[in-house]
């Protein structure tokens, strides 16, 4: 449509797509292979390019988060064990009790706190809050993103919300930066 | 209302994605209940710590460099591949144009060529106020691109012609009929702005010789570099941004179902907006009408800050 090349148009979104990686991978490695393998499979596919209504970002965003959960699936499929943050997350739901928009915590400060708590919480969970906080993305896109009604993106926002609140809240009551159930994040 | 629906309604208002007609209501609540109040409060700090995680992380240099070696080399290898299939796809080829020619002769060469852009955008000073053009040929050089004459073509046809090409940024978009103002349309481009911003702009013109830029964006556009820029409250709860700028051009744009709409022409600003009223982008309703736990989602119109 633009004449232009698949790098001119891909490449400016290059900082965004990393940092969306570095955010649900575990480290800093994992996130260049992620971003690079997500630029490849766009490469290949620019002549479906299927997101026009959106822009290349969402488009960018939902191959790279396609690609991840991908990834996930081989290793639960290698590993077979159920994953211990959803199990921590759901005590420590059960702990605090259900919130419902009456935790209060002043998130002023608590930066590293919060990256924990991402780091806790399921792909799926990680992956809304990124896009909704992250990207000014609307539900819309972000459903297109996810492909996922945006009812769906309301309601597992809804949640994500909560259980990232009751994560944090959890970690004021075991004392500030205390990962939660003493895991460290990597 | 249960309190999850009530939090998911907050929530959407939290984010912008409300629609005006909804907002002045939950506003209401809003003002009467410090609880909610204090609910959008934590969703949008908790935005605003999440964003603050998010933009630590930065791409190592070489990263990008890593992965334009890839492309290239893949396109390399693409091309390898291309050029051999290419040689036995061209002695094919080749014989088949041979026996078309032959066949069908003259009457190859009576298809209609596409007329060189009109220069529609150029013509006017969007340019100065958009803030956002380089991909944009007809603000440039006028080069031709994906710009096409529509010429004789009803506003329908050209709309089936955009919508075939993928050309318009919005699903549901459409150009607008704007024959009740006595404006036709004369020739339309889509086009990507700085930013990936995916754009179809269009000329139309009246007897009279006066001409009317429209455009429509896949998001929000801020005017920008005019001197006067004012907010008009439009119908249909329309939120127009009005800028007059040099050489009598008055631009009118406003925001809806995430994407922007532009008008642009020589005209004062008043007359303009009068035409802005009756433009329907998305058709006549600004979204599907159902119940009001629904309708809060579907006929959503961001306004985001």
């Amino acid at each position: 449509m633009s004449g232009k090349s698949f790098e001119e148009i891909a490449l400016p979104h290059l900082d965004v797509l990393y940092r969306y990686a570095r955010r649900l991978t575990p480290d800093a490695h994992a996130a260049e292979d992620l971003v690079q393998d997500t630029y490849l499979k766009a490469y290949k596919a620019f002549g479906k390019f299927e997101l026009r209504e959106f822009g290349v970002r969402p488009w960018l965003l939902k191959i790279l988060h396609n690609t991840f959960l991908n990834g996930e699936a081989k290793k639960k499929h290698a590993a077979h064990s159920t994953e211990p943050q959803v199990l921590d997350t759901a005590r420590a739901a059960a702990e605090i009790g259900s919130v419902e928009g009456d935790l209060q915590i002043d998130l002023d400060g608590l930066d590293d706190e919060v990256k924990r708590a991402l780091e806790q919480l399921s792909p799926d969970f990680r992956s809304i809050l990124l896009l909704w906080a992250s990207m000014e993305l609307s539900y819309q896109e972000i459903a297109e993103i996810l492909s996922v009604p945006i009812g769906t993106v309301m309601s597992r926002l809804h949640r994500a919300r909560q259980q990232m609140m009751t994560l944090l809240a959890d970690y004021k009551l075991r004392g500030r930066g205390e990962p939660l159930n003493g895991r460290e994040a990597t | 209302m249960s309190r999850t629906q009530r939090s998911l309604q907050l929530a959407a208002y939290a984010d912008g994605e409300v629609a005006a007609a909804h907002r002045a209501a939950i506003e209401q609540d809003l003002a009467k209940s410090p609880a909610a109040m204090r609910e959008v409060e934590d969703i949008r700090a908790q935005r605003a710590a999440l964003h603050r995680v998010f933009i630590e992380a930065s791409p190592t240099a070489e990263l990008a460099e890593r992965i334009q070696a890839r492309i290239r080399e893949d396109r390399q290898r693409a091309s390898g591949r291309t050029w051999r299939i290419g040689l036995a796809s061209a002695f094919a080829a080749a014989a088949v144009i041979m026996m078309s020619v032959r066949l069908i002769g003259p009457e190859l060469w009576h298809q209609e060529l596409v007329s060189p852009p009109p220069l529609a955008a150029r013509a006017l000073a969007v340019n100065a106020v958009l803030g956002a053009h380089r991909a944009c040929s007809t603000l440039g050089d006028g080069t031709a691109h994906d710009e096409f004459r529509v010429g004789q073509k009803s506003i329908a046809e050209a709309n089936r012609i955009l919508k075939a090409l993928r050309a318009m940024p919005k699903e549901g978009a459409a150009l607008p009929d704007l024959s009740e103002s006595k404006f036709a349309l004369s020739s339309a481009c889509a086009c990507a702005l700085v930013s990936n911003c995916e754009v179809v702009h269009a000329t139309y013109n009246s007897a009279g010789g006066a001409t009317l830029s429209v455009w429509m964006s896949d998001r929000p556009l801020a005017l920008s570099g005019a001197s006067k820029l004012r907010k008009v409250s439009g119908e249909a709860g329309r939120v127009y941004q009005v800028a007059e700028v040099a050489g009598g051009y008055s631009i009118v744009q406003w925001d809806e179902r995430l994407a922007s709409v532009v008008l642009c022409g020589q005209m004062p600003a008043d007359q303009l907006l009068k035409i802005a009223d009756r433009v329907q982008p998305f058709g006549s309703a600004l979204g599907p009408s159902v119940g009001p736990r629904v309708a809060l989602v579907m006929t959503a119109l961001p306004q985001r800050g």
